[in-house]
């Protein structure tokens, strides 16, 4: 089933487009949304999270219209959303907190409410800091706590935005593997800037750049479209858009082909992704 | 990498029920529990409730029907009512100031049943302030003072006045979602009350019953006035609030617009007859 439908959707704020015509579907398993700064992936998982609505375009959410007012309700019913930058109310402990969330998502009996709360705590491991404060925590728990919230109460479409950002090494392998196990079965919007994690977790890649949608396909196809544009060299080479010296003492070029003779390799995802967004803001400031 | 990594014990999802159709008001009740200790427990209230056992507890006890009476019917209202709008403010704020109200309205709960659920756990201030004005009443009893006829309405009101205070301050959060505002009017409101009272000493917001009631037993000087009546346009006011803090919550407006409406008529009938 295909549960995100999103067609020609815009947004502007004031003068400032944010959205210009972005159109993906996702359905089952989690699909990554890579994108720059400011190239509106915010906005858009604002829009799916039911929180904004779009200009113009259509949006469409496990099989219904979030512009509707009943259809709305039906949607945040089956629905988890991390935001970017989730506000907590610090004064809560972790307990309370997941609680609080859960009598907004009306989980109605308090008995198999504090079951399910326990259960997200749990899951996101933090069952040894349950009844301490959320303003005593460390900005990884605190995002592993924005995760439990989201994952009340079994939801069928989880919308994370950037749940990586700011964490050590340790921490973000424990959310790909979480993600992973939330992705089981249900439809996960992952939003990031980090194709590493995109590279482990998305079987589908959504890129979207300057408000619109410039790939949407598999990571792999993603990485094609870089084939034979990186090449090592002993030096940096003026035909590439950039080029960085690895710790082998060479200079990893990529740009829009290698020059003849050069010793091409095999593109990353990051390379193809660099690639392709640089090429959406050269066409952008084209037109 | 998995064994290594996962941290939790994998138990599967809770059953957990959902409130049906569009009828979560069973769970205002919850979340009005939570909401009320949030208010109780909070920094302002705290402290406020400490500057106040300082002011009456420490300081001497009231001498005389006049200071007894006062003490007893004024106090409480007098200091917990402003402190229970700072801390029913600041709680009604805090998702705006933390940033959650960027997020929170994905979750199904609406924000009318969220201020109803606000609005309920005003009663938890009042409740206290009906709890503390007794303790203050038989403290001041225990000692031999007091020795004359409290009446029952002007207990009422105090409890009722700090809930206004606090349902004033969710409307005031509701309203005017501006930083300092809930500043800006408490002071415009004493202003007020200042300059009122400067025409007449009776029309102010705060008219100490010991002046007030004309019982046989009570010291002069003596005005007339109908506590019942006052309690009316206490509660008046109180509704008035609660209309206002409901206003931008609900797509029917015009519903808390109406009640405001009738409750503004109220108030100037009862504000007249309260007066005798």
């Amino acid at each position: 089933m295909t549960a995100v439908r999103v067609q020609d959707v815009t947004k502007s704020f004031g003068r400032t487009r944010a959205l210009q015509g972005v159109t993906f579907s996702a359905g089952v398993g989690v699909t990554g949304l890579l994108g720059p700064n400011g190239a509106g992936k915010t906005t858009l998982l604002r829009m799916l999270a039911t929180v904004l609505a779009p200009d113009s375009g259509s949006l469409q959410l496990l099989g219904r219209n979030p512009q509707d007012a009943d259809d709305r309700l039906a949607i945040r019913r089956r629905l988890g959303y991390l935001p970017q930058e989730p506000g907590f109310h610090r004064g809560f402990s972790v307990f309370d907190f997941i609680d609080y969330v859960a009598i907004l998502k009306e989980l109605t009996d308090r008995q198999a409410r504090h079951q399910e709360v326990r259960r997200v705590i749990d899951a996101v491991g933090l069952s040894d800091v349950a009844g301490r404060r959320i303003r005593a925590l460390s900005g990884g728990m605190r995002r592993r706590v924005g995760v439990a919230q989201a994952i009340l109460g079994e939801p069928e479409l989880v919308i994370l935005d950037e749940p990586t950002a700011g964490l050590d090494p340790e921490q973000r392998l424990r959310f790909r593997d979480l993600v992973s196990r939330i992705g089981e079965g249900r439809t996960v919007l992952l939003s990031t800037h980090m194709t590493e994690d995109v590279a482990a977790l998305c079987p589908r890649v959504v890129v979207v750049d300057g408000g619109r949608t410039v790939f949407d396909g598999t990571p792999s196809a993603l990485t094609g479209t870089a084939d034979g544009r990186v090449w090592l060299a002993a030096d940096r080479d003026p035909a590439a858009r950039l080029a960085w010296r690895t710790a082998d003492g060479d200079v990893r070029n990529i740009g829009d082909a290698a020059p003849a003779g050069a010793v091409t390799v095999p593109p990353t995802l990051e390379d193809a992704y660099l690639l392709l967004v640089g090429e959406a803001a050269v066409t952008e400031a084209a037109a | 990498m998995t064994d290594l990594l996962v941290s939790g014990t994998g138990a599967g999802p809770t059953q957990v029920r959902r409130a049906s159709g569009s009828g979560s008001w069973a769970l205002v009740a919850d979340l009005a529990r939570v909401q009320a200790i949030r208010i109780m427990r909070h920094p302002v209230f705290l402290l406020g409730l400490g500057w106040y056992v300082v002011l009456v507890g420490v300081g001497e006890r009231p001498h005389g029907l006049y200071a007894e009476y006062s003490t007893v019917t004024g106090s409480v209202a007098y200091l917990v009512g402003p402190i229970a709008f700072f801390a029913t403010n600041l709680v009604a704020s805090s998702g705006r100031r933390s940033g959650a109200d960027e997020w929170t309205p994905s979750l199904p709960m609406t924000r009318l049943h969220r201020t109803g659920a606000l609005l309920l756990a005003c009663l938890a201030p009042a409740a206290f302030a009906a709890v503390l004005d007794l303790a203050v009443l038989l403290l001041i009893r225990s000692y031999g003072g007091l020795d004359m006829h409290v009446y029952w309405q002007h207990l009422a009101s105090v409890p009722i006045t700090v809930l206004g205070g606090a349902v004033l301050g969710v409307a005031v959060a509701r309203l005017l979602p501006w930083t300092g505002v809930p500043l800006v009017v408490v002071v415009g409101l004493v202003s007020f009350n200042l300059w009122i009272t400067t025409v007449d000493p009776y029309l102010g917001f705060y008219v100490d019953y010991a002046l007030w009631t004309t019982p046989p037993d009570m010291v002069p000087p003596m005005v007339p006035g109908d506590p019942s009546w006052h309690l009316v346009f206490l509660l008046a006011l109180t509704g008035l609030a609660a209309c206002g803090a409901l206003l931008r919550d609900t797509r029917r407006w015009w519903l808390p617009f109406a009640g405001g409406a009738v409750l503004g008529a109220v108030v100037l009938v009862s504000g007249t007859l309260q007066l005798a």
